[in-house]
């Protein structure tokens, strides 16, 4: 199955889905106008309260990463359809600006983030390949 | 009142002797809600179930289910609802298909290919008679019997007590297919935290006869965090806004638990300790638990 989902991690179900989806799209697990499950199926097949799916959904379709289309589902957004370019640079700066404020905080320099930001990178590549 | 309140608590005391095992509770349950109810052993959990069935008396306050007092809840109403207790089955000496035709009879909307299709799923022995089941054949009956008539309101009371994984799999399928259907509500009680975190949309933690927290799931998650704190220079008492809890590891080295603490909260903290290392973590809904109630969830 292509999604799950772990209780008890702290991380609300929701987001764990908004992060397999989004993970998904940006490695190119899914791609443009491919349907997600329907709220029912995902309900079901993961053992979770619809309500949880349809919150992760709205919580995608918000950020221009999915589409519902009225009677027929919901499905991965065309890139670019939801947010401009210049939106996503925007937000990506201020995630990174976050990071090096936690460096600082935590005594690391900028070299550090840099290789914290490369082994990311890595392991998320790994776990991409390792799900497939 | 509004309109899609199926259950409204207001000012709810219940006394046994002079204890107060409910002391003021206040609660709603909207329609669509699935509210997961947590509190220790003795924190009131049972006895407000029972108050919301019309099985026990309130000693003050006003309680309403379907818009009526649950204890003098007309038919209609009664079959809009469906309870699964604690407590053992009332015909034991029937068979299992006796019980299941016999409460059948009780509800006009009994839907019976889907309670076929239940005793198939979960496995009930037809035959045999009520006081012979097992523990878990006794509470998946109890479900089919609460489940089957299609209840627009599912009350459930620790419905997983002392059943296996594969059993309460087979429990959280019929409820989450239950709430699948539009408008339907579930109140439960339950001490398997992960399972609650898959039902429940909205929690609410009783500790000895009031509520601690009520609101959505998620609200709890996301605002109540964990910050561990390595303080520069030492101190000898930390007093923390919004804490459940603050611990000293010893030496500068703190940990607590904060409600409300956004990232507004946390930069306000990295202010106020320039010089410290502070962490913030998510807590699962158990340690979330341990800082309401300063125990485990048992």
């Amino acid at each position: 199955m292509l999604f799950h989902v772990r209780p008890a991690s702290g991380l609300p179900l929701y987001r764990q889905l908004i992060q397999q989806i989004e993970r998904l799209s940006a490695a190119g697990g899914l791609r443009e106008g491919d349907p997600l499950p329907s709220v029912r199926e995902l309900s079901r097949d993961l053992g979770v309260n619809p309500a949880t799916v349809v919150r992760a959904y709205t919580e995608l379709e918000r950020a221009g990463l999915v589409e519902t289309r009225r009677g027929l589902g919901t499905f991965v957004a065309k890139r670019g359809a939801g947010l401009q370019r210049a939106e996503r640079v925007r937000r990506l700066r201020g995630a990174a600006e976050a990071l090096v404020v936690e460096a600082h905080h935590l005594g690391l320099s900028e070299e550090d983030v840099h290789d914290a930001v490369d082994q990311a990178a890595v392991l998320l590549h790994t776990r991409q390949r390792s799900d497939r | 009142m509004s309109d899609r309140a199926i259950v409204e608590v207001y000012g709810l005391v219940k006394r046994y002797g002079d204890r107060r095992v409910l002391d003021g509770v206040d609660l709603r349950l909207e329609q669509g809600e699935a509210l997961g109810l947590l509190g220790r052993n003795g924190a009131g959990k049972t006895t407000l179930l029972r108050i919301l069935m019309g099985l026990r008396r309130p000693d003050e306050g006003r309680v309403r289910v379907f818009q009526e007092d649950p204890r003098d809840l007309g038919r209609a109403a009664r079959q809009r609802i469906g309870y699964l207790s604690e407590s053992q089955h009332v015909f034991p000496w029937m068979r299992v298909e006796q019980l299941i035709r016999f409460v059948a009879g009780l509800h006009t909307t009994w839907d019976a290919a889907y309670a076929q299709d239940l005793v198939r799923k979960l496995d009930l022995p037809l035959r045999a008679r009520v006081r012979t089941l097992s523990l878990g054949e006794s509470r998946r009956l109890g479900l089919l019997l609460a489940v089957a008539h299609r209840p627009d309101l599912l009350v459930l009371d620790e419905p997983a007590g002392g059943l296996d994984a594969v059993v309460r799999r087979e429990f959280l399928d019929t409820v989450i297919e239950l709430l699948q259907q539009a408008g339907k509500s579930v109140l439960f009680s339950s001490h398997i935290l992960s399972d609650v975190e898959r039902v429940a949309s909205r929690i609410a933690i009783l500790e000895r006869g009031r509520l601690l927290f009520d609101g959505p799931l998620e609200q709890l998650q996301e605002s109540v965090r964990g910050v561990d704190l390595e303080l520069d220079p030492e101190v000898e008492a930390l007093a923390l806004p919004n804490a459940l809890r603050v611990e000293r590891r010893g030496g500068g080295a703190w940990s607590a638990v904060l409600e409300r603490c956004d990232d507004r909260a946390v930069a306000a903290l990295r202010q106020r300790f320039p010089g410290a290392a502070i962490e913030v973590r998510e807590l699962s809904l158990e340690e979330i638990f341990i800082a309401y109630t300063g125990e485990r969830h048992e």
